[in-house]
């Protein structure tokens, strides 16, 4: 039930980036087309889960227990950058198809702040699913960190669609490339705002 | 001719630029926002009020001059293959400071801002600059040019967060200027991207040459 | 000017050089501000404390009350050697995130009042709870939950809703409602009362919120 909650709650009504203005800098440079928006968002699923899953248990067994915290901002960006790298080298071994259609994201993974963001909110913040405010474990962590990139995902791909359809129509000139992209995205999140108070 | 005037332009800035100079270049003719389109995320996400906004942008502008400036003055002796993970190291180090001293001394504002702070870690702006600016130019430059940038940046959240405050609160710097509520929708997210997409074509119409 | 070049060795010495100096910056700022966060964190409770309770003296008497598996802080205050009222922390999922309440009771059990110490209500809508002189809160001030039934009118209760702000308003009355039974746990009356108090909530959630 919890889990069912969650996905509702990232993918719906928090969209990471609908409504909590994360990874807005891929929303907008990655969404000219759908596929490129697919690939993109498959890769940040893929990043998010993992790093959420090793910063978590850094959080709990490193930083905490040798009074560290203060180094969490430090050690997070480093493991997330680590592992989009590892990724990068082990997709390119097993998986050369793969790696072609992902593998131009993936640098730009380390730099998308959806996906520290993320993993700074499960150790930072207190969630209220169910109606009452706890700390997430491990592996609420986890679906939380998938759900919110399918949140993203689904943001990005949507939107996606919505630009190649402006690329043909005839926006006044001050208004072309981000401008009329922003105003795009202002009217997505306000119909996303209908799902607010489901969860 | 005027092709000439620009190319002397160009070529001009490439050559070597007055401290001032740099500064003012962040303002308006590479502003951050409205011009290179960098770190929306916090400029959409915490510009519910004027001062939220210019708070945001104080805090992202220390950040950016203190990593340009050790990031100018260290580069040389950072071999290539690790220059990114290094000067991610270096930002972080000063985001953390920044967090902790808010923390300590402003913590109404640090909890408005909230995650926002961490992430200036991952503010393209800041990483964009130790790469195209700092790490190739001398000390004073690369501080100016932070300054510059970070100037810019806060003006920006400045005004979409004053418009939004206007609009969404009726509030200005939070002084209430009439009765009664505004129209939330600004405060509120669809808002942000709102206002920014119509600032936006409101600064390439101003900006561009007809 | 003469770069470092990639060997492996000049890699590791340099990344590591500056993870050590910025791990041992951050260690010496850490512990420069650490106590002072610590201060401002436990200024914030002792004035939400103060402000939620009638004049006291001394400190307040902080303890740890258990009650179905969750720990409450709740705050003892003295004055002339007899209790005047406990301050009890309690937290409910509001509209857009956890409401956090300090909720003041006097000896008779009335509520004294109410603050806010966190919340991410919607602005200009739930976040009314945080108000001064809203009424929202101030409905609660002098009420004995054992009398004033501690409900939205909506769900047959005494407490007026903010209008378009349902939800908020269930959260925060669920919390006043909580406190008041770490209230009753920590005072040591009668338990009667306080498994009333508990009775379940009809209509959960809802999603009727005109947001």
């Amino acid at each position: 039930m919890t889990i069912l909650l969650i996905l509702v709650s990232a993918i719906f009504v928090n969209n990471i980036v609908l409504s909590q203005f994360l990874g807005i800098c891929p929303f907008l440079g990655v969404s000219k087309q759908v596929n490129t928006a697919v690939g993109m968002s498959l890769a940040v699923t893929f990043v998010m889960a993992l790093s959420t899953c090793v910063t978590w248990l850094l959080q709990y067994y490193v930083l905490m227990p040798l009074n560290m915290v203060y180094m969490q901002t430090v050690t997070f960006i480093l493991v997330i950058a680590g592992l989009v790298q590892m990724v990068e080298i082990i997709l390119k071994k097993i998986s050369p198809a793969l790696y072609q259609s992902l593998g131009i994201f993936l640098p730009l993974i380390t730099t998308n702040c959806a996906v520290l963001g993320v993993a700074l909110m499960v150790v930072q913040k207190q969630f209220t699913f169910g109606g009452e405010a706890k700390m997430l474990n491990l592996g609420e962590s986890v679906v939380f960190a998938i759900a919110s990139a399918i949140g993203f995902g689904l943001a990005i791909t949507l939107f996606a669609a919505i630009r190649e359809q402006l690329e043909t129509s005839n926006v006044p000139k001050p208004f072309k490339g981000i401008p009329i992209a922003l105003i795009t995205a202002g009217i997505m999140a306000l119909a996303f705002m209908g799902f607010s108070g489901m969860v | 001719m005027q092709r000439a005037q620009q190319l002397r332009r160009r070529t001009a800035k490439e050559d070597r630029m007055k401290p001032i100079d740099l500064i003012k270049k962040g303002i308006i003719k590479d502003n951050p926002t409205f011009v290179l389109v960098l770190g929306m995320c916090p400029t959409l996400g915490t510009t519910t009020s004027a001062l939220n906004g210019m708070g945001m942008g104080l805090a992202t502008l220390v950040v950016l001059t203190l990593s340009n400036i050790v990031i100018s003055a260290v580069a040389r002796f950072i071999p290539d293959k690790v220059r990114i993970p290094s000067y991610i190291v270096i930002i972080s180090a000063f985001v953390t400071i920044i967090q902790l001293l808010m923390q300590a001394y402003l913590p109404s504002l640090y909890e408005t801002l909230g995650l926002f702070i961490p992430l200036i870690v991952v503010n393209c702006i800041v990483l964009g600059r130790a790469e195209a600016f700092a790490n190739k130019n001398t000390v004073l430059d690369s501080a100016c040019d932070g300054l510059g940038i970070g100037l810019g940046f806060t003006l920006s959240l400045m005004v979409i967060g004053l418009i939004r405050e206007l609009l969404g609160s009726g509030t200005l710097f939070g002084l209430p200027l009439w009765h009664g509520d505004g129209i939330l929708v600004f405060v509120l997210a669809p808002g942000a991207f709102l206002v920014l997409g119509l600032l936006m074509a409101l600064f390439n119409k101003l900006t561009r040459r007809a | 000017m003469a770069k470092m070049e990639s060997t492996l060795k000049n890699m590791l010495i340099s990344l590591g050089g500056i993870a050590l100096v910025c791990a041992l910056l951050l260690a010496v700022v850490n512990a420069l501000t650490e106590k002072k966060i610590a201060r401002v964190q436990s200024e914030k409770t002792a004035r939400a404390i103060a402000q939620v309770l009638p004049a006291f003296e001394g400190a307040p008497i902080d303890t740890v009350v258990l009650l179905d598996g969750t720990e409450y802080n709740v705050h003892k205050a003295m004055a002339g050697g007899s209790t005047v009222g406990y301050a009890v922390e309690s937290v409910t999922a509001g509209f857009g995130g956890p409401i956090n309440l300090m909720v003041g009771f006097n000896a008779a059990g009335d509520i004294c009042s109410t603050a806010v110490i966190s919340h991410s209500e919607t602005p200009g809508l739930g976040a009314k709870i945080t108000e001064g002189e809203s009424h929202f809160r101030t409905q609660f001030d002098g009420r004995n939950p054992a009398e004033y039934r501690l409900k939205v009118t909506k769900d047959g209760g005494d407490v007026d809703a903010i209008t378009a702000s349902t939800i908020t308003s269930r959260a925060f009355t669920a919390a006043v409602e909580k406190a008041y039974n770490v209230y009753l746990a920590a005072s040591g009356s009668n338990t009667d009362a306080a498994s009333s108090a508990t009775a379940p909530q009809d209509g959960e959630g809802g999603s009727d919120e005109a947001n």
